[in-house]
């Protein structure tokens, strides 16, 4: 009976992709900081199953860890909190996460806002010392994230290899910009439609950047100016964005046109805010805020355009009557 | 006698802890949200609601039943300057940092939304022993709430209790924020729903039945409405 398959709900494999390309992540965290990135990631992991678990219990719910929901939460906060933070910041975040961000909604495609940014942005708004302090050898343990948004000279003594390959300060996960580049190759093979909206996150981000620079250089293409714009490109959480945010399936819309203008919205929300905020990185309040105000955004401009277009196909049959 | 204890407890219980006025009926979150920091700051804000409410239910149930509505509201107010200003003087002058720490909230509170409720619904419709013990039962599901909501944010928020470091407990700031409030908020609200699914099941309609003014009394609260009516009448 082949027809039976035509009717069977295809699983969505976006999360599970996502746990295998955190992996990629974790090696190279392991290899830049340690074994503790190894031990702060496997707490933040095991915490968020055990939440979810007693989540699911506390609303009756069946708990599924083939949706990977919970690793993918946990796997993610670990990465994007410091490597030398201590072990009951990621443990604290999940439970944020999970018990007032997705439970409460009922279930995975229920939620309005992304868990793991809600988390993290609660911790970074009780704990930013711990949040946004790094140790590297590298650069004296500011991150570029905060040397640009301070305007400190410290960007030109980063090596831009340095940079690329994350031997620098940062997030544990997230200061190699070659393997986030290489995540963003396994997004557009495995789901081409999410890498729309990471495409258009990327150059909103990308326009943003030239400006900025543009605004604080004399000569935009002097190597210096060049040099600012791809740390920009590199820095913070732009590149966890555009791999992990803007895509997640639960969140995104689902037409190609609502996707670039949901990229889009991502990338200004988190340029303005990045200029505006005291942290040195705002991408996750940037995601929380892109959530919020995206559905009526949504409804706002394609409720316009259709109204355009309405009024467009009435046009010619009144002018023929 | 027994009748009356019947009828105060059967209040309590429904107005104070089935539909409490925080967690169901929603009403005067605000200071509960932003300035019920710590027990000391609750503990302030419950004296000061208690004085306000009780006096406001009395005067009103004595007084102001013929009162038009409009000037009803303009009265409460009176009342509540009456409470609030002697007691924050009290405050700035034996313990400022409690006074500080309430900030704008405690002069806020000489308009609140509960007294402004409570009076409107119950305390003009019913005599004034019925008023009181309808104050004390709101009083004690407001209170309760309040204290709690201050215990829970100081443990957590500060990592202290009544100002005493509390070990191992590093404090979230996050807690201490208006929105670390609301959070706070919002999870009783789960809990004590949960309560009455489990306890009392018969109750939930209480619970989802909130409390609304008629569109008609909300028009004839507003003094454009009294006005237009009164020059309707002249003419």
């Amino acid at each position: 009976m082949p027809g039976l398959h035509k009717h069977r709900k295809k699983k969505s494999t976006y999360y599970p992709d996502m746990c295998f390309a955190m992996l990629v992540l974790l090696t190279v965290s392991v290899a830049l900081n340690g074994t503790v990135a190894l031990m702060n990631f496997a707490v933040s992991v095991i915490s968020a199953v055990a939440f979810d678990y007693i989540g699911c219990k506390i609303i009756k719910h069946k708990f599924k860890i083939k949706n990977c929901h919970a690793l993918f939460i946990g796997g993610l906060t670990a990465l994007m909190l410091p490597a030398t933070v201590p072990l009951w910041v990621p443990v604290v975040s999940c439970a944020f996460s999970i018990f007032l961000v997705k439970t409460p909604f009922g279930s995975l495609n229920h939620a309005p806002f992304s868990s793991v940014a809600a988390g993290v942005a609660f911790m970074s708004i009780c704990k930013p010392d711990l949040i946004f302090s790094y140790t590297s050898a590298e650069v004296g343990g500011a991150s570029i994230a905060q040397s640009l948004s301070q305007g400190t000279p410290i960007v030109t003594a980063v090596d831009l290899i340095n940079a690329f390959i994350g031997a620098v300060p940062g997030p544990s996960g997230m200061t190699c910009a070659v393997a986030m580049l290489g995540l963003l190759a396994v997004v557009l093979i495995r789901h081409p439609k999410s890498f729309i909206n990471s495409l258009s996150f990327l150059l909103t981000c990308f326009v943003g950047a030239v400006i900025l620079t543009a605004i604080s250089a004399d000569n935009l293409f002097s190597p210096n100016a060049l040099r600012i714009i791809c740390l920009r490109m590199c820095s913070g959480f732009t590149l966890c964005i555009a791999v992990f945010f803007v895509t997640e399936e639960a969140l995104s819309p689902k037409k190609n046109l609502h996707r670039i203008f949901y990229g889009v919205m991502m990338g200004v929300v988190y340029i303005i805010l990045n200029q505006v905020s005291s942290y040195e990185d705002a991408g996750s309040f940037a995601v929380l805020l892109t959530n919020a105000f995206w559905p009526a955004a949504e409804k706002y401009i394609f409720k316009a355009k259709k109204k355009k277009a309405e009024v467009n196909t009435v046009e010619p049959t009144e002018s023929l009557t | 006698m027994s009748q009356q204890k019947a009828s105060l407890k059967k209040m309590i219980r429904l107005g104070g802890f089935i539909r409490n006025p925080v967690l169901v009926q929603v009403i005067g979150i605000c200071p509960v949200a932003a300035a019920a920091t710590s027990v000391l700051n609750a503990l302030a804000l419950s004296v000061v609601f208690s004085l306000s409410l009780i006096l406001c239910e009395v005067f009103a149930s004595l007084f102001l039943k013929k009162v038009p509505r409009w000037v009803r509201m303009g009265i409460y107010s009176v009342i509540g300057i009456i409470v609030v200003f002697p007691v924050m003087y009290v405050f700035e002058k034996y313990s400022f940092a409690t006074f500080s720490s309430l900030g704008i909230y405690l002069p806020l509170m000489v308009m609140s939304s509960l007294n402004c409720v409570h009076c409107e619904k119950y305390a003009v419709k019913h005599s004034v022993k019925l008023s009181f013990f309808d104050a004390i039962a709101s009083l004690l599901g407001y209170c309760s709430i309040l204290l709690a909501v201050g215990l829970i944010r100081e443990v957590l928020g500060s990592g202290k209790i009544l100002g005493i470091d509390i070990p191992f407990i590093d404090g979230l700031s996050g807690l201490l924020m208006p929105f670390g409030g609301l959070f706070v908020i919002g999870i009783l609200s789960a809990a004590h729903k949960a309560q009455i699914i489990k306890r009392q099941p018969s109750k939930l309609h209480e619970i989802e039945s909130r409390f609304t003014l008629d569109e008609s009394d909300d028009k004839e609260a507003t003094l454009t409405y009294a006005i237009r009516n009164r020059f309707k009448k002249n003419s």
